[in-house]
């Protein structure tokens, strides 16, 4: 599903290149749930930037189902984001002056999905994530972990192909981090979703079946996850 | 009328006619009138012309010679000879009016000084209608730049969920545009209760179409768009990453 090929990222600052990434190369099928690791600074989060089209690498090649990422219009990055790829980000990044019904409706808006079946789909989702009592509350009523999981629904309610979380749990309590890693392996096991999450935690990471260790911008490991 | 210093006969315009309640001006010829102890036939009706600015009604006139209001004079002059006649007139005056000082006005600078006034209130009008839509507009750029910059993260994060340039540029574009329509709104009545008490000061006027209101609406939006798009096209074009990196 994702072909990288000698990913580059570097800064140039006054001719020198300090690299962020190097000679990336891998690639991840449908359905596998990854975890990308290492120490602070190692290049987890650019990584994970260049494949949610954030980022664009200095050098490398980025195939996306089979499409070249780099060399694509404006037009089709758009359609990637609006039927492939759903973003969870570490600070959750919900829009404050929506509701939290609003913030889970805003994708399937850009989706041109017709009201009736937006509605449904909100409905489900709330249900599933038992939040169907807070669906009119703001995102600064909620709790860290509520909005978190509210991050979440809006990244599945499109129906997405992979999700990319960036530390999902990195500003949550370990009870609500269990909820969303549970939540993540139910997603991967039970509906087939490719997950790549950027984690710190080797705990988090045992949820997955993949582990891709980064260090000073290089994969050192790629294990198989033993359960 | 013949030329005389004694008054004979009047000619008299349609308005006093009409306050008299003669309806055709045929009417009136050959009729006997008295003005001020002397009387003598109407030989003549003139169509009604504005004697006084604008701002009055016409009077009803009545035309005729009088020896006594001889020191109002109203004398055309050839431009080659203004020179030579203006000092013949004024010898003339003064050897048959030697009692009275001579003065002489161009009619028309006096016709100029009916609407001095307007014309200074129009002058300064357009100088401080252009400050304050000046001002407005400055107004409105610092608005639409702050709230472009107050909703950038917004914005990046609706990039992330699939929303294309335009359906950005459209979605801050409209907000705006309320407010510009509501502003016009309340403009309107406002302008119109001013304009209409202001009009109200002339006699002779012309009546206050909805045009005016109608390009001030067009202009006002056209503007508006035309910023919104712009500072929002920038703001949609920003690199999305920057916006939410920083927490």
């Amino acid at each position: 599903m994702i072909e990288l090929k000698n990913i580059e990222k570097y800064y140039a600052n006054k001719g020198v290149k300090s690299y962020i990434l190097r000679h990336v190369t891998t690639s991840i099928k449908k359905g596998e749930f990854v975890s990308i690791m290492g120490p602070s600074g190692a290049g987890k989060s650019t990584l994970l930037n260049i494949l949610g089209m954030l980022e664009e690498p200095t050098y490398g090649e980025y195939h996306f189902m089979g499409e070249d990422v780099t060399a694509m219009k404006e037009r089709q990055r758009i359609e990637l984001y609006r039927n492939h790829i759903g973003f969870v980000f570490q600070a959750y990044h919900l829009i404050d002056e929506m509701t939290v019904a609003e913030n889970i409706e805003a994708p399937l808006l850009y989706k041109k999905i017709p009201g009736a079946e937006r509605k449904s789909r909100i409905a489900d989702i709330l249900d599933r994530f038992n939040m169907v009592a807070k669906k009119d509350l703001f995102p600064n009523q909620l709790s860290g972990g509520q909005q978190q999981l509210v991050g979440i629904a809006r990244a599945l309610v499109a129906q997405p192909s992979i999700i990319l979380a960036d530390e999902p749990t990195g500003n949550l309590q370990s009870a609500q981090a269990e909820q969303i890693m549970d939540l993540f392996k139910k997603l991967n096991q039970e509906e087939g979703i490719t997950i790549l999450q950027v984690t710190h935690s080797e705990k988090n990471a045992q949820y997955g079946n993949r582990i891709l260790t980064i260090e000073d911008g290089v994969i050192k490991e790629d294990v198989a996850v033993n359960s | 009328m013949a030329k005389s210093d004694t008054t004979k006969e009047f000619v008299v315009n349609e308005t006093l006619l009409k306050k008299l309640n003669v309806k055709n001006p045929a009417d009136a010829i050959g009729k006997i009138m008295r003005i001020w102890g002397s009387s003598g036939p109407v030989v003549g009706v003139v169509k009604d012309f504005n004697n006084y600015s604008l701002h009055e009604a016409i009077a009803p006139i009545a035309i005729f010679s009088r020896k006594r209001n001889y020191e109002n004079v109203a004398i055309k002059l050839e431009k080659k000879e203004m020179l030579a006649t203006l000092k013949k007139i004024e010898s003339t005056f003064n050897a048959t009016f030697p009692d009275y000082v001579y003065e002489n006005n161009f009619f028309d600078e006096s016709l100029k000084g009916f609407y001095e006034t307007e014309q200074i209130m129009g002058t300064l009008f357009k100088v401080f209608a252009s400050v304050v839509i000046f001002i407005s507009f400055i107004g409105l750029f610092g608005l639409i730049s702050f709230v472009a910059t107050q909703r950038t993260k917004e914005i990046a994060i609706r990039k992330v969920l699939g929303a294309s340039n335009f359906e950005l540029v459209k979605m801050l574009n409209s907000s705006f545009l309320w407010m510009v329509l509501i502003a016009n709104m309340v403009a309107w009545p406002v302008a119109y209760i001013f304009v209409k008490n202001w009009l109200a000061g002339f006699e002779y006027r012309i009546d206050l179409s909805i045009w005016p209101f109608v390009f001030a609406m067009i202009i006002s939006m056209t503007i508006t768009i035309i910023t919104v798009t712009l500072r929002s096209y920038r703001a949609a074009k920003a690199n999305t990453i920057d916006a939410l990196k920083y927490e």
